[in-house]
């Protein structure tokens, strides 16, 4: 009889401590779940804080130093793990953005066509930076059953957009658009760090950007229809607003990410301040004359982009002689540099409907033209960037006018950067160069006309381009 | 002279049960072993319903899984009302609530991964399409919109959401998956 009881006994004590192991087993692999997925979140956490220091860099100073972000974010953290930041091509150390859209850049630019891109269908010169993430083994907990190491690779791509891919970026404060600026109603990429505010009938074929909100006026509509869909466009009609309980859940929806704010989106889209001076940052220096006008526009550091052109020209008006009983007569000298046989005209009436050189200054109803004839530079290599300034004295000339013609068919890509108003007069690159339309960046304080299109409204902060 | 009467009683070896008592005896054994029986198929049809509550519930956490992974790394997103309203490699506007939803994502090497979600029935069917080429199906059977919805997702306060009841023969199992994706975030 004893011997059975002991037997009992031993059986029993076999299978309790067979359901023991097996609930301690189930313990250890709950724990196991839970610690990974707080390295998970750690990690991504991690991961999130060198973004964040890529960002701060690229839009400060437009370099990235890779080392230097991952020491920010290890510290930000204190995560025991490893991370590993280098470009597709290995390097590691510094990554330099470039200002314009070279030109080599139509060669490099590759177009954003993944549905629900804020840039959808811009061009853009796209570099990628690999991460590695990978947790310490030291940050393990001991355990019978084994233990994840949790590992993650992003990547993280930093995307120049020139910014002639946009009809309209304003890189501060709100900006109205009026169905009187644009002839055709097409908008075009437009971009607002602040409040967008439409009037009028108008419509794109791109989304809306904005950093603030975006409203319509009472009486507006807006089409938007991105390319190639066949489907009725996104309608936003009078008093529609962005700020709107409704909105977050209709913007990736309803409005097919056709309509981008803040709230949908993280936006850390920026011009570098190299390239732009906040409002009251005051004038630029360096310049010479010139800093007085950018005293009036402190957004656009117009020596930035100026020190960027390869072709810099120089109008000088200078008061004649003044004959006895007469008035003082007019006369211009035009300096050309980086452009070979680039001699100007100069005409001391209204600048003639064709010019036999590039470049050439003239006077109408007490404005000074320079106007410049895309075509006349002939079969030298067409510039990518130029600056043109135009002096009155020792000063700029507060009534001064870049007219650009002859601009149909462009040669490449082209930036002319003024702190004087520009105007186009007629087509405009319209022909495709290889297939693709060249970028133009039209970068100015004062505003660009279109000829036949009104009234330019855009802010002082906005950068005017057309395409 | 007295001769002994012949008895009656058989002999030891000759005795039997009558008819009734066989009868009885029968009857008994078939209650007690029907009883047995009775609790063991009962038994056998309980685990076999917990087993396939626990296989469902399994199948719908992994489908919650993949949800809450595919919404995460989507670069684009899109919800439609149903299946037919979606045309394969074109965005279109879509619906804030609907029974379809499409992700997108693009891989490092350039590799576009389609996956879709559907209420199809009392199913969810997730079908995987990698570089538009073959197609993968898993239908998750069991499922149903809970009381008070009319469609599995949503995208209330801008974030992918979804909510589905898996009816089991033991119990009601309700799953929600809220999900942004990193883009978003």
């Amino acid at each position: 009889m004893f011997i059975y009881v002991i037997g009992a006994v031993a059986i029993a004590s076999l299978v309790a401590a067979g359901y023991l192991l097996i609930v301690d087993n189930g313990r250890e692999r709950s724990a196991r779940e839970a610690d990974s997925a707080a390295q998970e979140i750690d990690l991504e956490e991690g991961i999130l804080a060198i973004k964040e220091a890529v960002e701060q860099q690229a839009l400060a100073t437009a370099q990235i130093d890779l080392a230097a972000s991952l020491s920010s974010a290890s510290a930000g953290t204190g995560l025991p793990a490893t991370f590993d930041l280098q470009t597709t091509d290995g390097a590691t150390g510094l990554v330099t953005l470039a200002n314009f859209a070279d030109s080599s850049f139509l060669h490099r630019a590759a177009s954003l066509m993944m549905s629900g891109d804020p840039f959808l269908s811009a061009r853009a010169d796209i570099r990628t930076l690999s991460l590695r993430a990978k947790t310490a083994q030291a940050y393990l907990q001991p355990a019978r059953t084994s233990n994840k190491q949790v590992m993650e690779n992003p990547e993280i791509d930093l995307r120049q957009i020139p910014l002639s891919e946009f009809t309209v970026y304003a890189a501060a404060g709100s900006v109205q658009l009026t169905s009187r600026t644009f002839a055709s109603g097409s908008i075009g990429r437009v971009y607002a760090r602040g409040d967008l505010q439409i009037t009028g009938l108008l419509n794109s074929i791109c989304p809306v950007v904005s950093g603030g909100q975006v409203k319509l006026a009472d009486g507006a509509e807006l089409d938007l229809q991105p390319p190639g869909t066949a489907v009725p466009a996104v309608r936003l009609s009078g008093g529609f607003d962005s700020g709107n309980a409704d909105f977050l859940a209709m913007a990736r929806t309803e409005l097919n990410s056709q309509v981008i704010t803040r709230q949908v989106l993280p936006l850390n889209a920026g011009v570098t301040p190299i390239l732009y001076q906040g409002q009251g940052a005051g004038a630029a220096t360096g310049g010479g004359s010139g800093g007085g006008t950018r005293n009036n526009n402190p957004g656009v550091n117009l020596t930035a982009f100026e020190e960027s052109c390869a072709v810099q020209v120089a109008v000088s008006r200078q008061a004649g002689p003044k004959p006895s009983g007469g008035a003082a007569s007019t006369s211009w000298v035009v300096n050309v540099t980086g452009l070979d046989n680039s001699g100007s005209e100069v005409r001391p009436g209204i600048v003639a409907s064709t010019q036999g050189r590039p470049f050439a200054a003239a006077a109408h109803d007490g404005v000074t033209v320079l106007a410049f004839d895309y075509a006349a530079i002939g079969r030298q290599p067409a510039p990518h960037a130029i600056s043109i300034r135009i002096y009155n004295g020792a000063a700029l000339d507060p009534n001064a006018l870049v007219l650009v013609r002859g601009a149909d068919r462009l040669g490449g890509d082209l930036s002319i950067v003024s702190p004087h108003p520009m105007m186009i007069s007629g087509d405009f690159n319209t022909q495709p160069v290889g297939g693709v339309v060249p970028a133009v960046s039209l970068v100015t304080s004062q505003g660009v006309q279109i000829e036949g299109s009104a009234d330019a409204l855009w802010a002082r902060q906005t950068f005017g381009a057309a395409r | 002279m007295d001769h002994p009467r012949p008895t009656t009683a058989a002999p030891a070896a000759e005795r039997a049960f009558t008819l009734v008592e066989l009868l009885a005896a029968l009857g008994a054994m078939v209650v007690v072993l029907g009883a047995a029986t009775g609790f063991l198929l009962t038994a056998l049809l309980r685990e076999n319903a917990v087993l396939e509550a626990e296989r469902l519930e399994a199948m719908h956490d992994d489908l919650a899984q993949i949800m809450v992974r595919t919404v995460k790394t989507a670069a684009a997103f899109q919800i439609y009302t149903d299946k037919s309203q979606y045309h394969p490699g074109r965005s279109e506007n879509g619906v804030r609530t609907g029974n379809f939803l499409v992700c997108v994502r693009t891989d490092a090497d350039g590799t576009q991964t389609e996956s879709d979600f559907e209420l199809s029935g009392q199913g969810i069917i997730y079908t995987k399409t990698v570089a538009a080429g073959t197609a993968t199906t898993k239908t998750y059977a069991n499922a149903r919109i809970p009381a008070g919805s009319v469609n599995l997702f949503n995208t209330d306060l801008g974030m992918v959401q979804a909510a589905w009841e898996v009816q089991t023969r033991q119990d009601l199992v309700p799953f929600r998956v809220c999900a942004m994706p990193l883009v978003m975030r």
